[in-house]
């Protein structure tokens, strides 16, 4: 593509062509954008889309710069500091009876301006990576500097929030092109880890994309163009991208896949190619596995091959939930099996070796299932992981409250944060005193669960020991006499 | 001061209560306790040696207070002191560890370590000091308890082997309440617990260590000292060994010293010393309800934790626990007032581990009480006297392994429980325990869900294990 317009298009992998030419024809500017939220995760938040275009612009002769800024230093911090309003002081958002503090997690918008300053040479493109819709704004952001910066260069943004959310990017951006969907051309390119001073530590490989189910709360359909079909990379060439990794001293690898086990056999493979070439990796899979294909011959496999935690997506504990969102594919009998599984296949609960998801902060959700979900987890597994949830354009969710969040509520995308709890004031209709410290304190009595360690492993407080039966007596004596 | 529970400094031999002891292990005959002081001109070598034990609490909390004063009374008569602390280690730094043995409690396997300085080092710096012509003149060798018996009689073997003519004094609990044990076990020439006079005002000399510790206990001298005296001594640490933390080391200190210890902490207000204060275990929360103001100077002193004392010396019945626990609400509401923050650790409930005759349950139900009231609980192993267990060797009478476990019908495994359910108590999430008997939605969600069951769903709960398979529309790779 070459030459810019003023005004925003937004284009797809039909319209948009990437040009190319001899060796440094042009030169691209990469752009991982800041991040502004209330709390950020720096792990397993590598740009890999980003990074996937760096590779197949290289190949196009572009000449490609990078400025990732989330990049961690060696400890694996970001650097946050406050996000400021127009006066000067600090942003808090205050939300009922709790108020955050928003961050301004990555390089500073002077750090930035520091480093466009310094590149060898304006670039003709800028890529912006831009990917949750709730972080819109620093993207936008990112770009007025970068206008300003740059006022020939020609702006491209793509990633999740633009895919999920074009119109809204094309209203806000002010980008020269939104790119809406995957880049077919890059889609099962390597990442460039080249591109950092310093190799991270980690690198994230996608092998599949796609997923046949459509739970409401999940996006994968949408970011897929509307298809359920499943795509595979071929398995060795996912083992080489592995080794052209590990020259880079990389032994750290994180799965990130719609749905990495419903193509049978497809992860397997990749895990056994990883074993055959006696490899050792610390593998891992962050998003969770469909637990009804986790196979204890699977797991075998994941265990030998170097994976150090299983993330199971347990979700909800009553199949009537799992129905509700359409996830029929998955309930608490296909989490046991799993779970059983897991640890014949070696790996031990009560360490964080098997780990598993709690989702909560739903429209019309029963609390009281919540915290029967976490009761369960915390006997069963030990590790609990809260996700709080939010609703994400193209989900089923999203379409159903829309018209709640933004015409009832007035809200704006970054508003619907799950931190932020947005349907807060919505479940208040069955729980008229429900106050959003008490969302707080959820997540906090999950943490409390998962950190109440002795001798390395999570006490059980639901066990047959004398300890805990007295501790569930003390719990209901004051039940009791406070009823 | 605590005693003898959980690694920390132990039995001091300035409390009056105890009596001194001497014994003498080689030359009985003419032995006093001023003989056995510093004199002017001698060399002396104070050693802190190496802990034998599953775990160690609190590794920069050990710190021999008798060996410090000991040094502080070198320079007062004109003798030279250098101290080999070998639980001493820099601040990041951790404590290094060998593992000695496996001991099997009840079907479980635990490590035993040995804490501090490798053996080797010490043979080689004794080695150096001798090369270097150093001969001292006394050795005093500090054991705090009496289970880590071994540690001083590996120091001893290894300094008689150098310097096989000096004398060799062991001092502290260890010696005090098991002289027959010493005086069988370990090389020394002299065993020997009791009060100096001469001593027990002295402030302790931190300038032996390189670098100096960021942590000091400080004695009330048995309340022979003033209380300008005190926090002279305070505001001296602080501004020339940059220490910052402290803890009075006297036992019962409200009990004993309530005079004394309100004029320090006024005067600490008054002279507005920047340092902070511990209490480790030596302030009850009934002294806080009785004398509700002292939270307060306490707290105005610089305060930052107050670990109250166990609940050993209290009886075993309803009554008295029901008094507890009041005591410790009101202590909890009085301290929150004063300005600790609440469910932060800054205040702790103690609970007696270990007792005889004690019923686990009761102890788990205490301290989900207790945690509810005062934010965190800390359950401190019982250390059984010597009399309460005579046929269980010294070594394994470690009030961490719980020694009258058995005699209470329990396992290892049964402690282990209780001290897990202490490490849910006190978890925190942003800095805050979580208060399961608190009266906001989620607490009262959690008790609904643990009345419930939830852990235990009927089988139509969690559905069908026939899941719908769906056919992977377009393969492609």
């Amino acid at each position: 593509m070459t030459g810019r317009s003023h005004t925003t298009e937004v284009l797809t992998n039909e319209t948009f062509t990437v040009s190319s030419g001899r060796r440094g024809f042009r030169r691209a500017l990469l752009i991982n954008p800041p991040v502004y939220d209330a709390q950020y995760w720096a792990r397993w938040s590598q740009p890999a889309g980003l990074l996937r275009v760096a590779t197949l612009l290289k190949r196009k002769g572009y000449h490609v710069d990078l400025i990732d800024c989330m990049e961690t230093d060696a400890k694996g911090n970001v650097p946050k500091g406050w996000r400021r309003e127009a006066n000067g002081t600090p942003m808090l958002l205050r939300r009922d009876d709790i108020t955050k503090r928003i961050w301004h997690f990555g390089l500073t918008w002077e750090a930035f301006q520091h480093r466009l300053n310094s590149l060898e040479a304006p670039p003709h493109e800028v890529w912006i990576t831009s990917i949750m819709t709730y972080w819109w704004e620093s993207t936008r952001d990112a770009i007025a500097l970068i206008r300003q910066t740059f006022p020939r260069a020609a702006i491209y943004v793509g990633g999740i929030y633009p895919t999920l959310a074009p119109e809204h990017a094309r209203d806000n951006l002010r980008a020269d092109v939104v790119f809406k969907g995957e880049l077919a051309e890059a889609s099962n390119l390597w990442t460039d880890l080249s591109l950092y001073e310093t190799a991270p530590s980690y690198a994230i490989l996608t092998t599949s994309r796609g997923c046949p189910w459509e739970c409401h709360y999940c996006a994968a359909r949408a970011l897929n163009n509307g298809s359920n079909k499943v795509r595979a990379r071929d398995p060795e060439d996912v083992l080489a991208e592995i080794e052209d990794k590990m020259l880079l001293g990389i032994r750290q690898f994180g799965f990130y896949e719609d749905n990495a086990l419903v193509l049978r056999g497809h992860l397997q493979e990749v895990l056994e190619l990883i074993i055959a070439r006696k490899h050792r990796l610390n593998l891992y899979a962050p998003e969770g596995f469909e637990t009804r294909m986790l196979t204890e011959e699977l797991l075998r496999v994941m265990k030998k091959a170097g994976f150090q935690k299983v993330h199971l997506p347990f979700e909800a504990l009553r199949w009537e939930t799992n129905i509700g969102w359409n996830r029929r594919h998955s309930n608490t009998a296909s989490f046991d099996q799993a779970l059983a599984a897991a640890v014949r296949a070696g790996f031990k609960p009560r360490t964080q070796q098997i780990n598993a998801f709690v989702l909560f902060g739903l429209p019309d959700e029963k609390l009281e299932d919540i915290m029967d979900s976490v009761l369960y987890v915390h006997h069963t597994v030990g590790s609990i992981i809260p996700m709080l949830f939010t609703p994400v354009p193209g989900t089923h969710i999203y379409q159903e409250q829309a018209d709640y969040l933004h015409r009832e509520r007035g809200w704006d995308l970054q508003d619907l944060n799950g931190k932020f709890l947005p349907f807060l004031e919505y479940n208040r209709r069955h729980y008229p005193g429900l106050r959003a410290s008490d969302y707080l304190q959820m997540e906090a009595l999950m943490s409390i669960l998962n950190d109440g360690k002795f001798l390395s492993r999570a006490v059980d407080l639901c066990d047959e020991s004398s300890a805990s039966a007295a501790f569930r007596e003390t719990l209901q004596l004051a039940r009791v006499a406070l009823t | 001061m605590l005693t003898d529970q959980n690694g920390l400094a132990t039995l001091r031999t300035k409390d009056p209560e105890v009596k001194p002891i001497l014994s003498a292990a080689r030359h009985p005959e003419d032995l006093n306790p001023p003989d056995l002081l510093p004199e002017h001109g001698e060399q002396v070598l104070l050693i802190h040696p190496p802990v034998f034990d599953t775990r160690i609490h609190w590794p920069r909390w050990q710190q021999p207070l008798l060996l410090l004063e000991l040094a502080a009374y070198c320079r007062t008569v004109g003798a030279s002191a250098q101290l080999i602390d070998m639980l001493y280690h820099r601040s990041g730094v951790r404590l290094r560890r060998q593992r000695v043995s496996i001991i099997d409690l009840d079907g479980i396997k635990v490590n035993k370590w040995r804490f501090g300085l490798l053996k080797s080092a010490l043979v080689n710096q004794l080695r150096e000091m001798a090369r270097s012509g150093y001969q001292p003149d006394k050795v005093y060798v500090e054991c705090f308890t009496t289970f880590w018996w071994e540690g001083a009689a590996e120091v001893i073997d290894v300094v008689k082997e150098r310097f096989p003519a000096t004398q060799v004094i062991l001092i502290g609990a260890y010696g005090s309440l098991a002289p027959e044990h010493a005086r069988a076990c370990t090389r020394a020439d002299v065993i020997f617990s009791g009060a100096w006079p001469q001593i027990a005002t002295l402030p302790t000399d931190l300038s032996l260590y390189e670098p100096h510790p960021s942590f000091a206990y400080i004695s009330l001298g048995g309340a022979q000292r003033t209380a300008a005296d005190i926090v002279d001594e305070i505001a001296w640490k602080h501004t020339h060994f940059q220490v910052q933390h402290f803890a009075f080391a006297d036992s019962a200190i409200v009990e004993r010293y309530a005079n004394l210890y309100r004029s320090i902490l006024e005067l600490l207000v008054s002279r507005a010393v920047d340092v902070n204060f511990y209490a480790l275990g030596n302030i009850a929360p009934s002294d806080l309800v009785a004398q509700p103001e002292l939270a307060y100077l306490m707290r105005r002193a610089g305060y930052n934790q107050i670990f109250f004392s166990d609940d050993r010396n209290i009886a075993q019945n309803g009554y008295a626990r029901a008094q507890l626990i009041e005591h410790y609400r009101l202590a909890t509401d009085i301290c929150i007032q004063a300005g600790f923050p609440a469910r932060t650790q800054s205040l702790s409930a103690s609970i007696s581990l270990g007792r005889l005759g004690e019923d686990l349950a009761e102890r788990a139900s205490l301290a989900t009480i207790l945690a509810h009231h005062v934010g965190s609980v800390i359950f401190w192993p019982y250390q059984p006297s010597l009399s309460e267990c005579p046929h269980i060797p010294l070594e394994e009478q470690n009030s961490k392994l719980f020694p009258l476990r058995n005699a209470n019908g329990y396992l290892y495994r049964d402690y282990l429980n209780v001290m897990g359910l202490g490490a849910v108590l006190n978890s925190k999430y942003r800095t805050r325990t979580f208060d399961f008997l608190g009266d906001e939605l989620i607490p009262r969600l959690f008790r609904d869900s643990i009345a419930r069951h939830s852990w235990q769903p009927a089988e139509d709960v969690k559905g069908d294990l026939k899941l719908p398979m769906r056919v992977i529309p377009v393969v492609q790779r």
